[in-house]
């Protein structure tokens, strides 16, 4: 709960800092390719029914650019982009992003999740949601991200050490 | 291809093991380098492809996440890499997301293939994550380090080949050593024996190879040649001795044993050149036989053969060394003297050949007497040609035969007219028969006791028209030489016996006709029927024909000689011996022929009666024709002195100028008639 509190406080700075709308744009179609990149390099324990659900809370302009992906089989699975509002849901996702927008809803997220297998990517820097499993930064104009790892282990996720060799922390 | 066949047998062995085992090595390297190459390459091409699967694999995270810094990190470990020349990656849009080396390549163009198959390699890979590509990746590696190592490599094999080729030549010339030392041998064996022409060599070869057998062959051609040569070896031997013997048939005399014609004008020629080249002088001296013709007649071929070996054999007696003795043709002898000083020392040789020539013969249990004919001529006091030295010394030598036998002459060119004139005589000779130049001339035969005329003495003459009255003592002796003596004999007989026959018819006359035979002319076969004959034919009582022979005729003490007399005596024709005294007569030949008359030489005459030795002789050849029973005639009387004295001492006829000479058969016919001219008184 505290890390999602974190976590929102996080995302909410973000529109606080000073980048223009269509910035703010490619930022989010470029969150969201790192989004569907991020499951390429996870393993799930299974995939049920085959599918490999993407969910967003409010943050429906990521999901926007996540909906390019949809015709694509990460995983061979089918990949199914959809929004949350119930989050009590959320336990059937395979992937889930907490914007900045849904900082307020991310004790109850990562409440949801514990234990369960869903890798949870954020862009909400704040400490409160250090229990995210990737936390995607922007650093001298650069995209990048940082991992804690023992959250990924402690959900039952396996992530790529391609990625973890990427990645500019790893708790 | 020439350079090749010059070289030794060993060479060329070598040079045929060793080119193909280079050559072969040189393919197997060649084969192992390309096969290297190729093997490199696939490799290269094999890893180059897992470094790109697995840079794939590395950046894909890299690409996913744009994070181009972790991309060229992974790039820069590329530097340990020696192949890979160039990496790019690029985006699904084609975009270059990164590059090795880092500076990014300009114009990098994904769709060009690799320029060159054995340069470079170029590998090609899709950066997929999941199914999802991301973008490519192509990896430009070079085959340098590869050629580097081929380098190496050929290089050790070059060094390997090297070594290798040593250590080849060296054991091949161990080996063939063995192989080519047989060879060698054979070789140098060969070289010996042509060079010493030593065809008793043999090889030995302890090989049982094809080179043994070689050898055998060679041995066997070597018996071959050695026999071949013994074989030629004796023919040559056996072709000398028939050429010696050739050469002996050739140059020398089978009956003299001295050399013959042919060796002497070679020899002639030889002692003229060398006599030129140092001022010297030398002689050609031609002896000639005098009447061996009539030895040969006579007493038979066998006897002349050996009487001409007798006469070689004392001649050889008086050779000076260096002087050369030939027999030049029938019963001719030459001498060439060389280094003559003078004519002086010639003509006492000459003498000292007559002298032994002159002595008798021992032939056959006979004696037998010959003279000889010497010529000479010098060179080059004479001439410095062959054929006229040649002629010189005959011309000299006839001349010194017309001189009468037993003399030597030393040519002058006045013999040359003489010669000359005997050639036109000899010419005028031959036809005078035909030409009817020859005649009789009739002397009468006086019986001094009856002072009567009892017969004629037949004497020819011969007169030619351009030539005039040639003299007896000149032609006979040509007549005799050339054989006409014969028909010019028949010719006397029958003119003399029908005249005689004439006389008979036309006078009664019944007296003797005295007719010359010489000895040519009886020894021919037939003669004593011939004579007959031509009396019989004349019909001429064989009684009136008185036969006259020389004493040369009846010294030669033949069987058929006298056989023939005693058939001539048998028939009734009476044989006279004509100028008595003058041969070198023996006496026993009185007693051995039926001879009815002697006629005392002229010579005994002329001188009579004041010459002491003639009377002496006159009358002792008187005294013995009487106690002989022989009619003793006396020829050349031409004195009233003469005939008193052959009258005193019963000399039985005679005849000479003092009663008449010679004359024709008309002038005799007045003797017959008894109307003689007249005749000095002998008072």
């Amino acid at each position: 709960m505290r890390r999602f509190i974190l976590l929102s406080v996080f995302l909410f700075g973000l529109p606080a800092t000073a980048s223009a709308q269509d910035k703010a744009f490619s930022e989010y179609a470029m969150k969201a390719a790192f989004l569907y990149n991020f499951t390429l390099f996870t393993e799930w324990p299974e995939l049920p029914n085959n599918t490999l659900r993407i969910c967003t809370l409010r943050a429906d302009q990521i999901r926007g650019e996540l909906a390019a992906y949809t015709d694509k089989r990460p995983h061979n699975a089918t990949l199914v982009i959809e929004k949350i509002t119930d989050i009590r849901k959320i336990r059937r996702c395979q992937a889930v992003f907490i914007s900045e927008d849904d900082i307020q809803s991310a004790p109850e997220i990562f409440q949801a999740t514990r234990d369960m297998p869903v890798l949870v990517v954020t862009e909400v820097t704040d400490f409160s949601i250090k229990d995210a499993m990737i936390v995607i930064k922007i650093e001298n104009r650069r995209m990048i991200f940082e991992i804690n790892l023992t959250a990924a282990k402690q959900a039952g996720l396996h992530l790529s050490s391609k990625l973890l060799v990427l990645a500019k922390k790893i708790y | 291809m020439k350079f090749y066949q010059n070289l030794k047998i060993g060479n060329k062995l070598l040079l045929i093991n060793i080119i193909p085992a280079s050559l072969a090595m040189l393919i197997l390297v060649t084969s192992i380098a390309a096969i290297i190459l190729l093997s490199s390459r696939n490799s290269l091409i094999q890893e180059i492809t897992n470094q790109a699967y697995m840079l794939g694999e590395s950046l894909a995270a890299s690409i996913a996440f744009n994070d181009f810094q972790s991309a060229e990190t992974i790039l820069a470990a590329l530097h340990w890499s020696p192949h890979i020349q160039q990496v790019v990656v690029v985006d699904t849009a084609g975009k270059i997301f990164a590059a090795y080396p880092r500076s990014p390549v300009d114009g990098f163009d994904q769709t060009a293939s690799v320029s060159d198959y054995f340069t470079e390699i170029r590998v090609q890979h899709v950066i997929q994550i999941s199914t999802q590509t991301l973008g490519e990746i192509y990896i430009d590696a070079t085959l340098d380090p590869i050629y580097l190592q081929l380098r190496k490599f050929a290089l050790f094999a070059l060094l390997a080949l090297i070594v290798a080729c040593a250590l080849g030549i060296l054991m091949l010339k161990r080996m063939q050593l063995n192989l080519i030392r047989p060879i060698v041998e054979l070789t140098d064996y060969m070289r010996m024996i042509s060079s010493t022409n030593d065809y008793s060599l043999r090889f030995h070869l302890g090989n049982n190879d094809e080179l043994g057998e070689l050898a055998t062959g060679f041995n066997a051609m070597l018996d071959k040649i050695e026999s071949h040569r013994i074989n030629l070896d004796h023919e040559l031997l056996r072709r000398k001795e028939a050429e010696s013997r050739l050469h002996q048939f050739a140059y020398f005399d089978n009956v003299t044993r001295l050399p013959n014609r042919h060796y002497f004008k070679e020899r002639l020629e030889n002692i003229v050149n060398a006599t030129l080249k140092h001022n010297t002088c030398c002689c050609v001296m031609l002896i000639d036989l005098d009447d061996f013709k009539h030895v040969n007649d006579t007493l038979g071929h066998h006897v002349g053969d050996e009487l001409l070996f007798a006469v070689a054999q004392r001649l050889n007696q008086d050779l000076r060394e260096g002087d050369v003795l030939c027999r030049i043709g029938g019963d001719e002898f030459a001498m060439i003297l060389e280094n003559t000083q003078n004519t002086r020392q010639v003509e006492l040789i000459a003498e000292r050949v007559i002298n032994k020539l002159s002595l008798p013969f021992m032939l056959s249990g006979k004696e037998v007497f010959i003279g000889a004919s010497i010529g000479a001529s010098f060179c080059p006091d004479d001439t410095t040609d062959i054929p006229t030295l040649l002629r010189n010394a005959d011309n000299a030598m006839y001349s010194a035969k017309n001189r009468g036998k037993n003399h030597c002459l030393i040519y002058k060119p006045e013999m040359e007219t003489k010669s000359m004139k005997r050639f036109t005589l000899e010419h005028a000779l031959r036809r005078a028969l035909e030409q009817k130049e020859l005649f009789l001339l009739y002397q009468p035969l006086i019986d001094i006791h009856r002072n009567q005329v009892i017969g004629f003495e037949a004497l020819v003459r011969w007169r030619n028209p351009s030539l005039g009255m040639i003299n007896t003592s000149d032609f006979i002796p040509i007549a005799e030489e050339i054989g006409l003596i014969v028909p010019i004999g028949e010719f006397v007989l029958r003119t003399a016996c029908a005249q005689m026959r004439d006389w008979k018819n036309r006078y009664g006359f019944e007296g003797i006709i005295s007719v010359n035979i010489s000895g040519r002319q009886l020894t021919k076969p037939g003669i004593v029927e011939n004579i007959a004959a031509i009396a019989q034919t004349a019909g001429l009582p064989y009684q009136q024909l008185m036969i006259e022979l020389t004493e040369s005729i009846l010294m030669d003490h033949s069987q058929e000689t006298l056989d023939k007399l005693e058939k001539l005596n048998q028939l009734g024709f009476s044989i006279a011996v004509d100028d008595f005294g003058t041969g070198y007569s023996s006496m026993s030949y009185l007693k051995r022929y039926p001879l009815k008359s002697l006629k005392i030489d002229r010579s005994f005459i002329a001188d009579l009666p004041e010459k002491s030795n003639d009377v002496a002789i006159t009358k002792a050849i008187i005294a013995m024709g009487r106690s002989l029973g022989m009619k003793i005639t006396a020829e050349g009387v031409e004195a009233p002195q003469q005939l008193d004295f052959l009258i005193k001492h019963q000399c039985d006829i005679v005849q000479g100028f003092y009663y008449g000479a010679p004359m024709s058969a008309e002038q005799a016919e007045r003797f017959i008639t008894g109307t003689p001219p007249p005749k000095p008184d002998k008072n």
